[in-house]
């Protein structure tokens, strides 16, 4: 079974910049429709599944708001 | 908060006081991950800064020790903390292209020429951004500013085929590297290196600056387009405007010997040979 991964994003922290989503790949994140404390419309993790783990959105974001993390790692299923 | 900043900083400083779309934060966590990647703690490096954006957030957010030099001038006080400190203590200055490559760029090459044990990274944002986004040193020719309204008419330190790199190599830097702070794995991989040298690294980080650079120099605060652009700068081949790439310049680590460590070494020879007469 491939690893799986879950994507953090603190939206109180995010400046709503889009890195994440223009680095992603895979097309994990999207737009928010909140808007934070700060005055920012964050972005959120809308397809967590579809993560690869490359940690691009990780190494690009400049504000320390999100977070990259092996769920499961690889191994047989059952 | 992510692992970095509950590691490393303060979390009263997070998130930082740099606009949104700022790249400052990209060259900040980069090199934070390399000092985690070298298994380096808060007790380990003594961070410091010059003036501008680049020292508008990274000293006082390090929870290490940290000083800030006035502008141009933190390279100087970063000798005499090397010849102070003992040599295992990493000194990592985060400084800007109007720091590094201007105002303090005869300290910057002292240093070079001594092979002093630092790791500099410059912070390049194309200009003097925090003051309103006038010309540099490092502004790509032909770029409307603040000041050059009508275009910058100055040859940069990048323009013309000229590279600031061939200049401090020539001085005696023992390890040079550039990127964008758009690109990964890689950028990081350089700051280990260049950590783990133990004479002069420098490590060229050019970032986007939104509010000026972006909104005057190319006429968009639109984060894909000037994620667009910050990737054609960077692009292999021939093209028109300003061309970067992306790597290790120059790898001299270990050729020659680091100033601080030879004059203790020398210290401690004159020592005995005076009280041996």
């Amino acid at each position: 079974m491939a690893p799986t991964y879950t994507v953090e994003i603190d939206s109180e922290g995010c400046k709503g910049c889009g890195y994440c989503h223009l680095a992603c790949p895979a097309g994990v994140f999207s737009l928010g429709e909140k808007t934070n404390r700060r005055g920012y419309r964050a972005y959120q993790v809308a397809q967590p599944e579809k993560c690869r783990g490359c940690r691009k959105c990780f190494l690009v974001c400049p504000d320390f708001c999100l977070e990259v993390k092996v769920a499961q790692r690889e191994g047989r299923a059952g | 908060m992510d692992h970095l900043a509950e590691k490393y900083l303060h979390p009263r400083k997070i998130p930082s006081t740099a606009c949104s779309g700022c790249g400052l934060g990209q060259v900040h966590k980069k090199v934070l991950l390399a000092i985690e990647e070298s298994g380096l703690g808060l007790d380990d490096v003594v961070w410091g800064t010059g003036i501008g954006c680049a020292g508008r957030q990274t000293f006082h957010t390090w929870r290490g020790d940290n000083f800030a030099g006035t502008h141009g001038r933190v390279y100087a006080l970063a000798t005499g903390l090397r010849v102070a400190l003992p040599p295992e203590k990493k000194i990592v200055l985060t400084v800007g292209d109007g720091d590094a490559f201007g105002i303090g760029l005869l300290h910057l090459l002292h240093c070079a020429r001594r092979n002093l044990g630092i790791t500099v990274v410059v912070a390049d944002n194309f200009g003097y951004q925090s003051t309103g986004g006038q010309f540099g040193y490092t502004t790509p020719p032909g770029m409307v500013t603040d000041s050059s309204p009508y275009g910058n008419r100055e040859p940069g330190w990048f323009s013309e085929g000229s590279d600031i790199f061939a200049i401090l190599k020539d001085a005696g830097a023992t390890f040079l590297a550039r990127h964008s702070s758009f690109d990964g794995e890689e950028a990081v991989k350089s700051l280990v290196l260049a950590l783990a040298n133990p004479g002069f690294s420098l490590v060229h980080i050019i970032y986007p600056c939104v509010t000026h650079f972006g909104a005057v120099s190319l006429k968009t605060r639109d984060r894909e387009e000037i994620y667009r652009w910050f990737a054609g700068i960077f692009a292999e081949g021939e093209h028109p405007g300003p061309h970067f790439q992306s790597g290790i310049y120059h790898d001299a680590r270990g050729k020659r010997p680091e100033f601080a460590s030879a004059l203790r070494e020398w210290t401690k020879e004159f020592g005995r040979e005076a009280g041996r007469a």
